[in-house]
């Protein structure tokens, strides 16, 4: 019915055809009746016959009926709404214009008296097919099938790749529902005009029907060459709709064409012209050449590639991708890039950046001499936190919050919040000269090093983007460029090469857990490869008696903020105790940790590496032996009672710390309890260690028991070891070790606790005045474990005073003789 | 019926005859031509995409089809935007390209949803209600353009554009009562009828844009009388569009390619042109389709290709001679 109506109020209607004239004439046989009229709006007879205007409108000799105005105002939903697809001039082919110069109009279309195009150049209501599709679509004054309408005007948009345009016609690629529902054509392997364009009704640039300024229209048929497949995965093509980070866009590329996104992304269109195009190659703006002309437009950061071994041209030139190309007839990128394909196999299952450097560098690979099977350094990490001790007041002076190297996401993409991978310390494209040194040629090994190696930045920086909590070490003995110049690391390297880090770690070691560049490892602690008879730090050895190694505090019930370490090295809360355990190499002066000053000189209880400083306060010891550290507040903390003391290596008991002044934690001569004095006389080692001082040339002469000895010959047993109680009670000793036994001998610990003075409790209570008395003392009175009480009952308090006060003593025995 | 209805229908049967008995409205434009009076209040342009039609409710709010959006777009009475809904697609709430708006004594929206084929019910706030399905006829899509309602006989008055006719709906129920009208010249026939209008006695006012004229109905579908036929001079229309009836019963008609409003008696008598208050001479609108009249004398006029909405004070009268 109105295709009916159409063709009574168009076609039959219409006598006169609109024919193109410079000069308004009437119709040789003027029909003013309204079907004419209705469009033909000078014939009103008001106008044609009468010549004059009226009091609603202006008189009007004008051809308007080819105007959009007329068009729009039936075409505004009143007879048919085609509002959305000529709603205004900047949605569909231009009209009111002039065509642009040496565009030659084939005379079947034409112009108005002015020369421009209006509807009816390409529209007329008479005497033509008109039907839904797109070939003969409403009035065609000719059939647009397979856009042969569009090309007899727009010769230049045509011929195909040979001629620079975006190839129409046949495909074997199936044009997606996204585009053919959009009017085009219903052929699904048929590129036209329409395929891209709509001369009516788009939102977009160039009468596109799908915006192309984030590559929608060309990914809508290209699928494969977007950055991400339908799954989310990496596609190996390059990447588009993101704004260039390193990369340039010159204005020379966008001289000839190049288009960016909204927000200067790059865009497909960014390296592709569709249209009137001066290469054939891809449609590309720039040729892509052997000298990677193309990529090098906006890559020239990676110029630098050609005076590196990845330039394969010089280093591989007869490896093939994996199209069998060379470096040499496909440029230098293409050993590892392919636009829009992978140049290589990625059968691993890490990030893309990653997987691309083990293509080559993976055992097995093309690269003989640099493989790696595992990795030393951890990749597809976050970025170490550089989290400063609290003991540590101070910042690290080359601390960053924002970190200068790139990290990755896992498709290879530039993400300031993603994850270490190779190319986050080393830029495969470029050997980077240290310019922050100004250094413009190789000068030294450092030099040969780095430069081999693609770091981004010198060795003895690079770690400190990190690690930089771990500068401390620089000037301290374990920088090794002061301490130990000479020496060398496994790979042969001495500190000057290899960098303060390099001496002990290795970034890349195949298979090896723990990146450690000293031999040798093995069993023992790391340290132990220079703290060792035959290592570098011969000074420090850990000959004697030492503390326990390899225990696990929490067997022994004991909480720790120290790091414990597994067997494989890396730290772990159930781990146990290793030299890292109370030593951070990295700093010498935990309280400020990144000042240290290289010197000689001894350390103490107050740096020594230590993580914790062991002076005054026993803060080290005492993250461990919490129960102990109560002895500060008691007669026993030297520092208070005897500052002047000497332990057995000649230490103050500020040097040495409360602790130290009784136990060394190194090389002690004695293995009971690391005894850090000399011993005096007594009858089992633990009453001559404690007369060390407890005697008349000790520093507690004023604090010598009179008698101190529970009469001989009476082996004890301790009966609540036996039921099983507080085993910490163990109160009787081994004479000759000192070791805690079931059946033996008191001794003075039996009854004594030397680190707390009032055992009921812990406040400061110093005890030069009052004197002490049986309720503090340096006793034990929980008396519920004291074996006096097993012996002895209510005549305790007789007993002890029969034992230590000689005017108490009778002649009568305290046990019944058998 | 009331006795003054019925003399109205008389009246309005022989409309028509009596227009001829007034020559003075149909007079050469030689002796000049009344100009209705009217006074710019506010514009009203919010990203519209060709609007078709506007309403307004009794407490005032300003409704405006913003078709190419697919979105009714929802006003204060200054003009200032409130909030808006609906978006392109065929559910519940969804619009393609709607093109008439009417609101009903009991504050229900009824939006021509055109390309849907169907009329969709809102509340003021835009919540969906209910809606009538318009069906085809022999095969031909419907195509509603246009609705009004009449609550004394519980009526919704559908203008269906493509099938040429007045579809009648029990306004309850939705169900279909029958078609007034069809596709001719004639008396009861319409060639591409578009906006619709209702007097206070619930005739009706359709504009007819390819016979060029404005169609009157009685509420049973009988032909009462023509306003206008094809021409430019005053009482005659090129492209009428939209229609309203203020309350003494003058029908004001929009031209959208002549870009007039004309105004007219309700027995099709030319009255005047909406003309500039202080110029004196007709207001040239561009490409005014709906059109609407308030309470309050407020000339509301989509102008579609302006992509706004223009509201005017009506007032005065002056004679403008040429």
């Amino acid at each position: 019915m109105k295709r009916f109506v159409y063709l009574t109020l168009f076609m039959l209607m219409f006598t006169k055809p609109f024919i193109a004239s410079a000069v308004v004439k009437p119709p040789s046989n003027p029909n003013s009746a309204k079907g004419c009229a209705i469009c033909h709006y000078r014939w009103i007879d008001t106008f044609f016959i009468d010549g004059k205007g009226t009091d609603l409108v202006e008189y009007n000799s004008e051809k308007v009926e080819a105007t959009p105005e007329m068009c729009l105002s039936c075409h505004d939903g009143s007879v048919k709404d085609s509002r959305e697809r000529i709603k205004d001039s900047s949605s569909g082919h231009k009209v009111n214009v002039k065509p642009p110069a040496g565009m030659k109009i084939p005379g079947i279309f034409p112009l108005d008296e002015q020369g421009k195009v209006q509807c009816a150049t390409c529209h007329t209501a008479h005497g033509v097919p008109s039907g839904p599709n797109v070939d003969n679509t409403i009035f065609m004054r000719t059939s647009n099938k397979d856009s042969a309408m569009c090309r007899m005007c727009h010769t230049e948009m045509d011929g195909g790749l040979k001629k620079g345009n975006h190839p129409v016609g046949q495909t074997k690629n199936e044009i997606p529902e996204t585009i053919t529902t959009h009017w085009a054509s219903t052929k699904k392997n048929t590129i036209i005009c329409e395929t891209c364009h709509t001369a009516h009704g788009s939102r977009f640039e160039n009468f596109l029907r799908i915006n192309d300024r984030d590559s929608g229209l060309c990914l809508a048929c290209h699928t494969d060459k977007d950055s991400l497949t339908p799954k989310g995965k990496k596609n190996p093509t390059h990447i588009v709709n993101i704004v260039p980070r390193s990369a340039i866009i010159p204005e020379e590329l966008m001289d000839k064409g190049a288009k960016l996104g909204k927000n200067k992304e790059i865009i497909c269109q960014t390296c592709h012209k569709v249209h009137k195009n001066q290469l054939e190659q891809n449609l590309l703006i720039i040729e892509n050449d052997q000298k990677a002309t193309l990529c090098l437009t906006c890559h020239l950061d990676k110029k630098g590639l050609f005076e590196t071994k990845h330039n394969l041209m010089r280093s591989a030139p007869k490896e093939q991708n994996l199209y069998g190309t060379t470096a040499a007839n496909a440029g230098i990128c293409s050993p590892c890039h392919e636009v829009h394909k992978p140049a290589r196999k990625l059968p691993g299952t890490g990030d893309y950046t990653t997987e691309l450097c083990l293509s080559c560098h993976r055992k097995g690979n093309m690269t003989k001499k640099i493989t790696y099977t595992g990795m030393a350094h951890p990749i597809n990490v976050k970025r170490s936190e550089n989290k400063i001790p609290e003991t540590m007041a101070k910042t690290p002076p080359s601390a960053k919050e924002t970190l200068s190297l790139p990290l990755y996401d896992k498709n290879g993409g530039p993400n300031t919040k993603g994850e270490v991978t190779c190319a986050t310390c080393h830029d495969p494209h470029n050997r980077h000269i240290d310019t922050a040194a100004n250094t413009t040629k190789k000068t030294s090994k450092t030099d040969d090093a780095f430069v081999g190696s693609f770091l981004r930045i010198p060795p003895d920086r690079i770690c400190r983007e990190c690690h930089a909590n771990q500068y401390g070490i620089v000037n301290s003995k374990h920088d090794l460029n002061k301490s130990a110049p000479e020496s060398e690391n496994i790979l042969k390297q001495k500190p000057s090469v290899s960098g303060i880090c390099g001496s002990c770690h290795l970034i890349h070691k195949e298979g090896a857990a723990f990146p450690w560049a000293r031999d040798p490892l093995g069993p023992k602690d790391p340290c132990m490869s220079c703290h060792d008879k035959d290592g570098i730090s011969q000074k420090k050895l850990t000959s004697g008696y030492s503390h326990p190694m390899d225990i696990a505090p929490l067997k022994k019930k004991m909480t720790t903020s120290l790091p414990l370490y597994a067997k494989n090295g890396k730290r772990s809360n159930s781990g146990t105790m290793k030299c890292g355990t109370c030593h951070n190499p990295h700093a010498w002066d935990p309280s400020n940790g990144f000042n240290a000053q290289y010197s000689d000189i001894e350390g103490n209880a107050q740096n020594s590496f230590l993580r914790l400083q062991n002076s005054p306060t026993p803060a080290l010891c005492g993250d461990c032996h919490t129960d102990k550290t109560i002895i500060k507040n008691s007669d026993h903390n030297l520092l208070l009672t005897s500052p002047k003391a000497l332990n057995s290596i000649g230490q103050t008991p500020l040097e040495s710390g409360i602790c130290g002044v009784c136990h060394i934690a190194h090389n002690s001569k004695h293995e009971t309890l690391l005894w850090a004095r000399e011993l005096e006389y007594g009858n089992s080692i633990m009453e001559k260690m404690c007369n060390d001082c407890h005697s008349k040339k000790g520093s507690a002469k004023s604090k010598i028991p009179a008698i101190a000895s529970h009469p001989e010959d009476i082996f004890i047993m301790n009966a609540h070891e036996k039921a099983g109680k507080n085993s910490k009670q163990f109160l009787l000793f081994d004479e000759a070790s000192g070791r805690q036994v079931h059946v033996g001998k008191f001794a003075c610990p039996s009854c004594h606790n030397a680190h707390q003075w009032n055992p009921n409790s812990s406040a400061k209570d110093i005890g030069y005045e009052p004197e002490g008395n049986v309720t503090n003392s340096f006793i034990k009175t929980k008396v519920e474990y004291l074996p006096c009480k097993d012996c002895h009952g209510p005549d305790a308090l007789l007993k002890f005073l029969y034992f230590h006060e000689p005017n108490k003593r009778t002649q009568q025995f305290l046990f019944t003789k058998d | 019926m009331k006795t003054t209805g019925y003399l109205a229908n008389i009246m309005r049967a022989y409309g028509i005859y009596l227009s001829i008995l007034i020559p003075v409205f149909w007079d050469s434009p030689a002796y000049g031509i009344k100009i209705t009076m009217v006074t710019h209040l506010f514009d009203i342009q919010h990203d519209f995409n060709t609007p078709s039609d506007v309403a307004v409710s009794q407490d005032g709010k300003i409704f405006v089809v913003d078709g190419v959006n697919n979105k009714i777009k929802i006003f204060n009475h200054n003009g200032d935007y409130i909030s808006s809904f609906g978006s392109k697609g065929s559910d519940k709430g969804e619009f393609t390209y709607p093109l008439g708006i009417a609101i009903d004594a009991s504050n229900r929206l009824f939006i021509a949803d055109s390309g849907n084929h169907r009329v969709q019910v809102f509340d003021l706030e835009g919540a969906y209600l209910s809606e009538f399905r318009i069906p085809d006829n022999k095969g031909e899509l419907a195509d509603p353009t246009d609705v009004a309602m009449d609550m004394s006989r519980n009526r919704c008055y559908v203008v269906d554009n493509d099938n040429h006719y007045i579809q009648v709906y029990n306004l309850s129920t939705r169900r279909f009562l029958e078609p007034y009208g069809s596709q001719g010249n004639d008396k009861r026939n319409f060639q591409y009828p578009f906006f619709i209008a209702l007097d206070k006695d619930n005739y009706l006012y359709i504009t007819d844009v390819i016979n060029t004229r404005v169609q009157v109905l009685n509420p049973d579908g009988l032909f009462v009388t023509f306003i206008g036929g094809w021409g430019v001079e005053k009482g005659e229309f090129f492209r009428p569009k939209g229609v309203a009836v203020d309350k003494n019963n003058h029908v004001y008609v929009s031209d959208s390619y002549m870009g007039v409003i004309q105004v007219f008696d309700a027995h099709g008598a030319f009255l005047s042109a909406i003309g500039d208050a202080g110029q004196a001479k007709v207001k040239k609108f561009k490409t005014p389709v709906g059109i609407f009249i308030d309470s309050k004398s407020r000339l509301y006029v989509v102008e579609m290709y302006a992509h706004k909405v223009s509201v005017y004070a009506i007032g005065g009268e002056k004679t403008k001679t040429r």
